[in-house]
């Protein structure tokens, strides 16, 4: 479904800011492959969901979704086929806008211009009914601003939106990070769920290693622009938070050690 | 709840005030806990002064009960309150209570017991058990196969049966080719051996001997010793709450030891351990050096900050203050400014209290093993870089198990 072949991108390249944030990454996901992304700050895991959504182009490599080489099509053109949700409960809808209108945007979405349902009693009574699944209670503020909901009530609705007409990808950078634990604990079940029911091909991105176990079918670890880690199978089922945790305290010795370090296991280690 | 704690000679008192249910049982386990911690094995708990007790409280005592029974200590409730008795009794737990006066006192240790206060070390020396000094074999060339790596040639079996231990880069498998990316560090002692597979997983395996079982070791270096410990005993710390560097351990032991090379295993409740890792087989190393820098980042993982948690190990090696061939490619120098050389491998796992009075090596080995899985394997080394050197393993308590060493034989390949 999605196809990544040693894609690369370096911010400021040449200058003294010059970051390689993503240094050669190849991924094969599978139609209906649940993979969630971990890493350490920095090592590339917004940008590579940014490469695949299209922010930017990538120096290198080559992206292919649902049968398309998408690596040079500009943003709005993937965003027909890739639903997304950010970190930030405040970027994936219009605040001024209402809930009913918000959600008329994503059923649009993907469609030529004019196109799509115009917001009559039937298509308001289809918003009610899918709103009702979220069991927020939103399904009767239809007409009420979307600024003036709770930064979990506008993560769900955003997901409800990236995920209203199936996308062949869905992107999630975080999206329970900023939220409070009971809220990103509702948003991460409704994920679930909406995942599952209509077996969405998705990125992940997270830094809860309990959700990394809990969730997905393949866990990835970022490094340095890198691939560190690709579990799946069997060793993705015995994966544990605590192994996972160890794999990071393993990436942090290895930062540590330098050519000081070096000389003390030469002159110690037999 | 209010808790005071009274330390007696071989016991501490914990005289609890209050109701002992859920919401305090927590509190009266963790000061149980930190009582075994400190290493006292017997706890009285005077109960005079509760008046309630839920089931929550009942799964405390029942649990410490167990658990202190299981390394020879004991937990009792002692004068109670008629309350709490009469529940003691209604849910079968008459035996663990005591009246004041026949509480049972735990045995002093036997008067053949020696105790040797050397500096921080305390040593209580059990009578020795007769064996002779104990044969040990060095294999294999560590310093080529690390600064090049190994060929299939360089690959022997050697097995570790009880009353042997051994330690070295070896794998379990049928021979060469099936461990060639695996070969790590191994660990023998008391009839089990565990390898750690150098893949990032931190997961030790390990065989223990049963029936006609031999754990079995492919091994690219090792030393290997055989025959029972000479002499025995338990090591603590003189300072109430400190602990001992590695190094300081090892000295006192070079001075009970008459002669000028050891054997050492050590079952001890650790704090901080210092020690490296491969994390690529040097099968592997197609020529080049292991410790090259950068390329060493990807092939060996190395403790670089102190961590707090207390765990248990296991440790065995070899001490000597005379690095002479074949045993000088085989030993690296303790720390900074000690005398002796040594190579130790220990194996590490989740905190238990070792159990006091004299202890059967392979016993102790086996129970350990038996109660939870070993969570690290690792070479130990100090790490005395001026700045950033974060010192020694430190060792808080446990028993040991010492042998001179006569000869040291050079394994056939
Ligand atoms: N648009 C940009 N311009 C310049 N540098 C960027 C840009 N986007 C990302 N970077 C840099 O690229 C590197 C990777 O950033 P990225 O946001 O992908 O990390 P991340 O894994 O998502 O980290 P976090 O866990 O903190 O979200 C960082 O050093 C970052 O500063
Ligand atoms: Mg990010």
């Amino acid at each position: 479904m999605l196809e990544l072949r040693d894609v690369r991108r370096t911010f400021h390249p040449s200058t003294p800011n010059e970051v390689r944030a993503l240094q050669g990454v190849s991924i094969d996901l599978q139609p209906g492959s649940f993979l969630i992304i971990i890493g350490t700050n920095g090592s590339g895991k917004s940008t590579l969901l940014n490469a695949v959504a299209g922010t930017f182009f990538v120096d290198s490599g080559t992206i292919r979704l649902a049968g398309h080489d998408i690596t040079r099509w500009p943003e709005h053109r993937r965003a027909a086929l890739i639903g997304r949700v950010f970190q930030n409960p405040f970027s994936g809808t219009a605040p001024n806008m209402t809930i009913a209108e918000n959600l008329a945007l994503a059923a649009r979405r993907g469609q030529p211009r004019g196109f799509g349902p115009a917001l009559d009693r039937r298509v308001r009574q289809e918003f009610r009914d899918r709103i009702r699944t979220l069991n927020m209670g939103l399904e009767d503020r239809l007409d009420n601003a979307i600024g003036s909901l709770s930064g979990g009530q506008r993560q769900a609705l955003t997901l409800l939106m990236a995920t209203w007409r199936k996308p062949d990808l869905l992107l999630l950078d975080e999206h329970t990070a900023a939220l409070d634990p009971k809220s990103a604990d509702q948003v991460i079940r409704l994920t679930d769920e909406l995942i599952r029911r209509d077996r969405l091909t998705t990125l992940m991105v997270t830094h809860s290693m309990q959700q990394a176990v809990n969730l997905g079918d393949r866990i990835v670890m970022m490094h340095r622009g890198q691939i560190l880690h690709d579990l799946q199978g069997p060793d993705r089922s015995r994966a544990r938070p605590e192994d996972l945790l160890s794999r990071f305290e393993q990436v942090r010795r290895r930062e540590q050690m330098d050519a000081n370090v070096a000389a003390l296991l030469q002159r110690s280690y037999v | 709840m209010e808790i005071q704690k009274v330390q007696q000679a071989e016991l501490v008192e914990l005289w609890l005030k209050g109701r002992l249910d859920a919401e305090w049982s927590e509190f009266v386990a963790s000061a149980i806990d930190e009582v075994i911690r400190a290493g006292c094995h017997h706890v009285e708990l005077h109960m005079g002064s509760v008046h309630y007790i839920s089931s929550a409280g009942i799964r405390v005592l029942v649990k410490h009960h167990r658990a202190l029974h299981g390394i020879r200590g004991s937990l009792s409730v002692v004068s109670p309150s008629e309350q709490v008795d009469g529940i003691l009794r209604m849910v079968g737990l008459a035996n663990i209570v005591k009246q004041a006066r026949q509480a049972a006192k735990p045995v002093a240790p036997a008067a053949t017991v020696r105790e040797v206060h050397d500096g921080a070390v305390v040593l209580e020396v059990q009578p020795s058990s007769g064996a002779t000094a104990m044969r040990v074999s060095v294999h294999g060339a560590p310093e080529r196969v690390l600064l090049g790596g190994a060929s299939a040639a360089d690959c022997r079996t050697l097995q570790f049966p009880a009353e042997t231990w051994g330690l070295g880069i070896g794998a379990m498998g049928s021979g060469y080719a099936d461990c060639e990316s695996r070969f790590g560090e191994f660990f023998a002692l008391g009839g089990a051996a565990a390898t750690l597979a150098p893949d990032g997983s931190q997961v030790p395996d390990y065989v223990l001997a049963a029936g006609s079982l031999q754990p079995t070791v492919q091994a690219l270096t090792a030393i290997r010793g055989t025959g029972r410990f000479q002499d025995h005993g338990r090591f603590r710390a003189s300072a109430e709450s400190g602990g001992l560097a590695l190094s300081e351990l090892l000295e006192s032991f070079a001075r009970q030891c008459s002669a000028p090379t050891f054997a050492v295993a050590l079952a001890a409740e650790t704090g901080c351990i210092v020690g490296a890792q491969l994390t690529r087989s040097p099968a592997l190393l197609g020529g080049s050096s292991l410790f090259e820098f950068p390329a060493v980042r990807d092939r060996m993982s190395f403790t670089t900050e102190r961590g707090t948690e207390r765990s248990t190990a296991l440790l065995c090696g070899i001490v000597t203050r005379e690095p002479s061939a074949p045993l000088r490619a085989h030993v690296r120098p303790v720390a900074e400014g000690s005398s002796l050389h040594a190579h130790i491998h220990a194996l590490v796992l989740p905190y238990r209290p070792v159990q006091q009075g004299a202890l059967d090596l392979g016993t102790a080995v086996r129970q350990f093993l038996e109660s939870a899985l070993p969570t690290s394997l690792l070479h130990l080394m100090a790490d005395d870089r001026p700045y950033e050197g974060i010192g020694q393993t430190e060792l808080f308590r446990g028993a040991y198990w010492l042998s001179p060493v006569e000869r040291i034989e050079e394994g056939l390949p």
